[in-house]
């Protein structure tokens, strides 16, 4: 199906929200725009084919798994406005305009239109950021998000992969490609301003780059190491793999000792470090492991990007215990998987770094479902409100009780 | 007649200069026209007038959306709004100024580029190289410029003269749907421009509301 409905109804939506729910004094409205996006997205469900990036010309049709993400993202920031309304237009207009890009990122047969998406994306998601809370932080995601996704835009007349099997162009392309992927998904040494902006921005100034941006880059660039070249994916592979390792590790780490409110980003971050590691292998185990991990994030992530103090306990915690890592969470599937991947492709070797980091994010769920009863919400909530706080953690706790029928149902794989 | 390279990659390099030195309110627009300019010559001698055509209109698209959205937004007079051209982060005193690290980062931008022209061949049907050195070049800096951002401008200005660079390597790699991707990249000169401009616009208008008491 034609993406075209999809990113319209988003753009248009945007548009109208930004001009009138500000004067009208509604900012609760502002969950209609993603909304009526998933009611594009849902009408346009099915049929198509998947993407290959760099695939072949023609392209802006949905594919059934890129129509199904479309949708989930909609519904996943549909969730997130509910949960906290945005404080003003801007807010709306660049989570419109950053689904339009994502929806139009995924259904992209041209890796040109592909990557000008995410740097019109990136840039947009800058400049908000940059204007909601000045800092060398969010400023840092303006300069290393969009440089990233420039990257991947530079790779592009190198491509398509099947010709560009010769070594210094398989090399350059898989390069600027993983480096692009390594801004995006916030690695490590390129990783500081997802960190940083998650100190200072909450709710939905993140979502555009957490439910939105995110999602549309890893299904697009899942198929990269299928159809590389070996020269390039040799490139591609020697950069993820080690960057991902270590950004695991790291945030890991690192979100051990975070504060309450800051938990959720490094956890994230470390889930994308695995992913990132899974994207160096082409064993199909590792991919279904990074849709998993994925399908939890942006089922939890509504809920858990929140500010804590705003948040209902209740809802936070069981999405908190979706998220740890314990079976049959939907995150126990997704890392298990992509372990069992990363092992048989790469060796025993990895889980010396794997499983410390699986460990860790168990502790840190622990500790932030003991924390979650001491946060009490500063306002009552609304029966809306309420309600769509128990959505995030019961989709989460669904997916990890039918974590391949989930999969087929909303992506059609597996 | 063979294009002289020599002199295509010379007004790619003045187009480079202009790229990593704008400054002030109209940044966007100069820079997108330089590039634009810049990388004419080498897109007209290897793929055509259409080639011509696209950079020319994103360059004239871009001078006119930054003044009409600002225009627009400063009329929306109940946003608050953030001055682009004011750095994000105060700097502290130092020896070199952000023009000079601009300028030492697209130093080191020239014999990357050089290398990319003359090493890795180019599209899907042919194996050309050489060609590549101005856009790549114009790349490069902009790419720099993002790198070395203080301001919001400096971002809009590294997005547009990305835009124009990334549609001129398309159309010398003659890659898929080449005119319409061309055009999809460089639209985005106008979006940022548009951008900026919004955002100057919003400052603008939030000045005289501040001073109201």
């Amino acid at each position: 199906m034609s993406v075209a409905p999809v990113a319209i109804t988003w753009a248009v939506a945007g548009v109208v929200a930004a001009l009138l729910l500000p004067r009208a004094r509604r900012r609760r409205l502002a969950a209609l725009v993603p909304l009526a996006a998933a009611v594009a997205a849902l009408t346009s469900l099915g049929g198509g084919a998947d993407l290959i990036a760099a695939s072949a010309p023609g392209g802006l049709l949905l594919g059934r798994s890129a129509s199904g993400l479309v949708l989930l993202c909609a519904l996943a920031a549909t969730l997130c406005l509910l949960l906290a309304p945005p404080p003003d237009g801007g807010e709306v207009l660049v989570l419109a305009a950053c689904g339009a890009l994502s929806a139009v990122a995924l259904a992209a047969g041209s890796p040109l239109v592909w990557g000008i998406c995410f740097v019109a994306g990136t840039a947009l998601l800058g400049v908000r950021w940059v204007a909601a809370a000045p800092a060398r932080a969010t400023l840092a995601a303006a300069r290393v998000g969009t440089l990233g996704a420039a990257a991947m835009t530079a790779a592009s007349p190198f491509l398509p992969v099947d010709v560009a099997a010769v070594p210094p162009r398989a090399h350059l392309a898989g390069a600027l490609l993983a480096g692009g992927i390594a801004a995006g998904f916030g690695l490590v040494p390129l990783g500081g301003w997802v960190a940083g902006g998650g100190r200072l921005v909450r709710g939905a100034a993140l979502a555009p780059w957490a439910l939105l941006l995110l999602p549309a880059l890893l299904l697009t660039v899942q198929p990269l190491q299928a159809v590389f070249p070996s020269a390039a994916r040799v490139t591609f592979g020697a950069i993820l793999l080690p960057a991902g390792a270590i950004s695991a590790v790291w945030a890991a780490a690192r979100g051990l000792s975070a504060p309450d409110d800051q938990r959720y980003p490094r956890v994230l971050l470390a889930d994308l470090g695995l992913v990132a590691m899974g994207l160096a292998t082409p064993q199909p185990a590792a991919r279904l492991g990074s849709l998993l991990l994925m399908l939890t994030h942006l089922c939890v992530g509504p809920l858990l990007v929140q500010d804590p103090a705003g948040a209902a306990p209740r809802p936070r915690r069981l999405a908190w215990v979706a998220l740890s890592g314990i079976p049959p969470g939907p995150a126990f599937w997704g890392r298990f998987a992509l372990v069992t991947a990363l092992t048989s492709g790469f060796g025993g070797t990895l889980l010396l770094a794997v499983l410390p980091v699986t460990g860790a994010m168990l502790v840190i769920s622990v500790r932030a479902v003991v924390a979650a009863p001491r946060a009490v919400p500063a306002a009552a909530p609304g029966p809306a409100a309420r309600l769509a706080a128990w959505v995030p953690a019961l989709a989460a706790l669904t997916v990890g009780l039918l974590p391949s029928a989930s999969l087929h149902a909303l992506l059609g794989v597996g | 007649m063979a294009p002289n390279e020599p002199l295509l990659a010379g007004v790619g390099f003045l187009a480079a200069v202009v790229v990593t030195l704008v400054d002030g309110r109209h940044a966007v627009t100069y820079a997108a026209v330089a590039a634009a300019v810049g990388l004419m010559p080498s897109v007209a001698a290897f793929y055509g007038a259409d080639a011509v055509l696209v950079l020319a209109g994103a360059a004239a698209l871009t001078g006119l959306a930054g003044p009409l959205s600002s225009a627009l937004a400063h009329r929306v007079s109940w946003m608050a709004g953030v001055d682009p051209l004011v750095p994000v982060v105060a700097g502290s005193e130092a020896l070199f100024g952000p023009r000079s690290i601009r300028v030492a980062a697209a130093v080191l931008v020239l014999p990357a580029a050089s290398w990319v022209s003359f090493n890795v061949p180019l599209g899907s049907a042919s194996t050309v190289s050489g060609v590549l050195f101005p856009a790549a070049l114009v790349w490069g800096c902009a790419g720099m410029r993002l790198l070395s951002a203080r301001t919001l401008l400096d971002i809009a200005v590294g997005v547009a003269a990305l835009g124009i660079a990334v549609a001129a390597a398309w159309f010398l790699a003659a890659g898929v749907d080449t005119l319409s991707g061309a055009m999809t990249a460089a639209a985005a000169a106008p979006g940022a421009a548009i951008t900026a401009g919004w955002l100057r616009g919003r400052h603008g208008a939030a000045r005289p509301a501040r001073a109201s008491p």
